[in-house]
């Protein structure tokens, strides 16, 4: 598996040449304070290993992938402990860069207000794999984020509608509540979300056919 | 003699009408097994099936006498692949390869790889994507063979590739069995490879297997018959496999030529090549 999760890295890093620019325009706009770098940095770094899912459908990776010793077993698995690796990797990264921010622009650390925005990117990004990869998984790269951006989409719009006629406050307090515990809570759902998604994604993946 | 690999009753249908099966198939130590048959045949799926890329319907496949369902890992552990369509990402190069797989087979050999590299003139730091179809091929089939397998299963190998480097890989092949404990199974169209190396020829068709037999005894036996237009009734319909209508001619696809010659004196009898068996088989008419 190991091997696995070191050819994503290897594709990661092959790709990220291309995407040096578009990580300094993010940094300078985050220096401006336009973007949150706690918001952006994780998300690229999705966005980077959600690439490595287009890569192998492209190049027919997967048919071989499943030749390979345990390989039904261990695609499933390397995808997902290589995206949390980098997603972790990242989250200390946009740390270290929010800190450095925050310093120069104020002369202070605001480290509170840092780590629940930056626990509130991780969250999303755990969401986002969580959603996402049995999708891929199932449909292949290409479909599989058009469906996400449907599903997204399509919860957003019956939210909203929902907000219309419901009276929201309950749930915004509820979720209020939630933040204040959100060193605890935020891993804990982070776990629960990731397993149910593994299993789900493995009982895909080990009877696919390619 | 112990069977590497062994497929009993195999079955796999596809939505699209296309059926692979019944199919039995024996292959012992220390041969190479060439796999031929037209485009859609099912020489890719049966390939699938042998390396569980694909679910069978029913029937049993087990490779070193064992079986996928228990004993997948290490199955695999010994074997050597390289499919049909170029598989690696394109971003990686060589080294990148070598990194990932040397934490993937338990018995990949850096140095056996990349000795590999050297000798089909590979760059191990180009990214696979400004190679030529060729060079990957090349680099698919080194990776096959550097983890030290006991049995290669090879999808069109040499597709792709000029005759040179084709005669290296030939060559490699052959190397590869010499130990008798190794074997290789390949489809190809290049039936003209298999003339060189292949023991035995199994021939698929519409799904099914129509033959499986010794290089030997398909070289030394078949024939074609050639005779004349008027002469053609005169021939025994059982002696007759396939047979195709030329301008001034029949050809006919013997099964003993010593036998059909000595039968009808006033025909000539050619050789048969592999290729010359599959057109006929596939396109000839059949005497029922």
């Amino acid at each position: 598996m190991l091997g696995l999760i070191k050819k994503d890295f290897l594709l990661i890093k092959a790709n990220l040449k291309s995407m040096v620019i578009i990580f300094i325009v993010y940094l300078i706009l985050a220096f401006q304070g336009t973007f949150d770098v706690t918001f952006i940095v994780p998300l690229i770094g999705i966005m980077l290993f959600i690439s490595t899912f287009s890569y192998d459908d492209f190049n027919n990776w997967n048919s071989y992938a499943v030749t390979l010793p345990n390989g039904r077993k261990n695609v499933v698995r390397a995808k997902y402990i290589a995206s949390i690796i980098l997603t972790v990797v990242l989250g200390i990264g946009a740390l270290a860069i929010g800190i450095g921010i925050s310093y120069t622009k104020t002369n202070r650390i605001n480290l509170d207000e840092i780590i629940s925005s930056l626990m509130g990117t991780m969250l999303s990004s755990i969401i986002i794999i969580s959603l996402l990869y049995p999708i891929v998984f199932k449909f292949g790269a290409t479909n599989g984020r058009i469906i996400l951006f449907a599903v997204v989409f399509g919860t957003a719009g019956i939210g909203a509608l929902i907000a219309k006629f419901v009276d929201m406050t309950s749930i915004i307090n509820m979720i209020n509540r939630l933040d204040s515990y959100s060193l605890i809570a935020i891993p804990i759902i982070s776990v629960i979300l990731i397993g149910i998604s593994y299993l789900i994604s493995n009982k895909i993946y080990q009877n696919k056919e390619f | 003699m112990e069977n590497i690999i062994e497929i009993k009753s195999l079955k796999k249908k596809y939505d699209d009408k296309f059926e692979l099966g019944k199919i039995d198939i024996a292959i012992p130590k220390g041969v190479i097994v060439g796999l031929i048959g037209e485009n859609g045949a099912g020489k890719t799926t049966l390939i699938k099936s042998m390396l569980n890329i694909i679910k069978i319907d029913s029937g049993e496949i087990k490779i070193f006498g064992k079986d996928y369902k228990k004993e997948e890992k290490t199955i695999k552990e010994d074997i050597g692949v390289v499919l049909d369509n170029m598989f690696f990402p394109e971003l990686l190069n060589a080294k990148d390869i070598n990194n990932s797989m040397k934490d993937i087979y338990i018995n990949w050999d850096s140095k056996l790889y990349f000795s590999y590299l050297k000798e089909f003139s590979l760059p191990d730091n180009k990214p696979l994507k400004s190679m030529s179809k060729g060079m990957r091929k090349k680099l698919e089939i080194a990776t096959a063979l550097a983890h030290k397998p006991k049995l290669l299963i090879l999808d069109e190998p040499t597709s792709g590739l000029d005759p040179v480097v084709r005669n290296e890989v030939l060559d490699i092949f052959l190397k590869f069995i010499e130990d008798e404990e190794h074997s290789i199974i390949l489809s190809t169209h290049i039936t003209s490879d298999l003339e060189h190396i292949a023991d035995e020829i199994i021939f698929i068709d519409k799904g099914k297997k129509v033959l499986q037999k010794s290089r030997d005894e398909i070289i030394d036996n078949y024939g074609i018959l050639k005779c004349d237009i008027d002469y053609f009734s005169n021939i025994d319909k059982k002696d007759i496999i396939a047979y195709k209508k030329t301008k001034y001619a029949y050809e006919i696809l013997v099964n003993d030529k010593e036998q059909a010659s000595k039968k009808y004196h006033s025909c000539v009898i050619d050789k048969i090549t592999l290729e010359d068996l599959m057109v006929l088989v596939i396109k000839g008419e059949k005497v029922c």
